[in-house]
């Protein structure tokens, strides 16, 4: 149940100071494009084509490689952070650190590193993607890759938080009653969270629906192959032409508020359940 | 029965040392001691939920000390119910018959008696989240029951309740065991709490537990 707190509208609204100034910010930035895209788009209107087979396939290509590294980032998420929670000790605190180590690092040295990691670093004399046989690198797989390798230490970071609510003690009654430890999480601990489950998930989507840095390095920016929204928007750039930037940019984030809205109705609903 | 021989357990810097205690078999027995005494942690240890540095542990003629909880034939009551936070009572009444296998038709049945003697019936359908204190209280006690134990461990089921309801659900703990009498260790730090339902009171004093009354 939410409480509120009997105060002034006054008292609220001045507590709030800055915090005004930040969704001006945030107003400003969408209203900014949304000005530039109903000004300019029109008046240049034979020059782009909203419905190009590029552009489509760049948005495609951004949802289904967002939601595939989302469920990744999930299904890595869920048991580690359970594990880093309930088991805490120095190890864990040692892990806790290195699972946050692609948030720290900014995302084109991730990128940087993974290109390493796949195309120089030598295993048995080969790397990784000359033993794999279809190199990872520059493909639609080196985006997933790219994407759930920092929206899953995010997705980490969050469903600690949500099993950090979480009272152990269920689960240990749940042992008393029959479980082993697996389905004491599985029965008990899992059905509990499952709004930080759907939390951790839309972070891990949003995150990777606005992947630029790590994208550009390890996938590279090829049109019609390994080009997502945000690639296209610097792409666009690039190229002087401003109006497309504008409208793509426009596009991402109709689509990424309009997820970000269904997240949150799902997370509303659900809570009276619980 | 709950025979404790010569237990101990570590827990930091705090010990429990060669703990003994006895309950004959259908008894009820109340372990009383200050707040930071270990009564806690030495239920935890019976129940399987925290290691024993040594001795040994049988509860209903079964050698028990490094079996896992799911193995003990248990039923715990912890101190703050720690109820399943997405489940209904009903769901938490169906767990452990589920987990045993238990028929649907036998699982309705049984969930029907057991919400009928615990005053639970007309709350079925609600999650903890919406139910009192004394509620909370009354569905971890059928919960552990559901699994039918041999041994209940209570760990002092009846705090945090007003002095209404904790009369109210005394009343039910003492239908349950004079209904169908199982071997129980109550722990709490009033000795009060207990009304007259243990048939023997031990203390636990400074890391040494000893028979108060019988």
């Amino acid at each position: 149940m939410k409480t509120t707190l009997p105060s002034s509208k006054g008292f609220r609204v001045s507590l709030m100071g800055l915090g005004w100034v930040y969704l001006a910010l945030i107003v400003g930035l969408i209203a900014a494009n949304v000005y530039y895209v109903a000004s300019e788009v029109p008046r240049k209107e034979r020059d782009f084509d909203l419905f190009s087979p590029d552009l489509v396939r760049a948005c495609w290509l951004t949802v289904m490689t967002s939601t595939v590294s989302a469920l990744i980032s999930t299904l890595v998420a869920v048991p580690t952070a359970y594990v880093l929670t309930r088991f805490s000790g120095r190890s864990s605190r040692l892990l806790e650190t290195v699972f946050d180590i692609p948030i720290l690092l900014p995302p084109l040295v991730v990128g940087f590193c993974l290109l390493l990691l796949f195309n120089q670093l030598p295993f048995g004399g080969k790397s990784i993607d000359e033993w794999l046989g279809t190199p990872v690198t520059f493909s639609v797989a080196a985006i997933i890759l790219a994407q759930a390798t920092i929206g899953t230490a995010l997705a980490i970071r969050s469903m600690r938080a949500s099993f950090d609510e979480l009272d152990p003690r269920a689960e240990q009654v749940a042992q008393t009653l029959g479980c082993s430890p697996f389905q004491a999480f599985q029965k008990v601990a899992l059905p509990s969270v499952k709004r930080g489950v759907v939390g951790a998930a839309s972070i891990a989507w949003a995150r990777s629906m606005g992947e630029f840095g790590p994208i550009v390095v390890f996938a590279g920016t090829f049109r019609g192959k390994t080009e997502v929204l945000s690639t296209s928007v610097y792409i666009e750039i690039g190229a002087g032409r401003l109006e497309s930037a504008a409208m793509v940019a426009l596009l991402q984030m109709t689509l990424a508020i309009s997820v970000l809205v269904v997240v949150r109705c799902c997370l509303t609903g659900q809570k009276e359940g619980f | 029965m709950i025979r404790v021989t010569n237990i101990s357990v570590e827990l930091g810097t705090f010990q429990l040392t060669d703990i003994n205690l006895e309950v004959p078999r259908g008894k009820c027995a109340g372990l009383v001691g200050k707040t930071g005494s270990g009564k806690t942690t030495l239920l935890e240890a019976l129940c399987g939920l925290r290691e024993v540095a040594g001795g040994e542990i049988e509860l209903a003629d079964q050698k028990v000390t490094h079996l896992p909880p799911r193995d003990r034939d248990i039923g715990y009551v912890p101190q703050d119910s720690a109820l399943f936070p997405a489940s209904t009572v009903r769901q938490h009444l169906e767990f452990a018959p589920r987990l045993r296998g238990m028929s649907a038709t036998k699982i309705e049945g049984y969930i029907g008696e057991l919400s009928e003697e615990l005053g639970l019936k007309a709350l079925l359908e609600r999650r903890p989240f919406g139910l009192s204190g004394g509620e909370k209280k009354r569905v971890a006690l059928a919960r552990a029951l559901s699994n039918r134990p041999q041994v209940l461990f209570l760990d002092e089921p009846l705090s945090g309740l007003d002095p209404d309801a904790r009369e109210e659900t005394l009343r039910y703990f003492s239908k349950i065991f004079s209904q169908s009498p199982v071997t129980t260790l109550w722990v709490t730090h009033h000795l009060e709490e207990l009304g007259h339902l243990p048939d023997e009171v031990w203390e636990l004093d400074e890391g040494v537990v000893s028979l108060r009354s019988s």
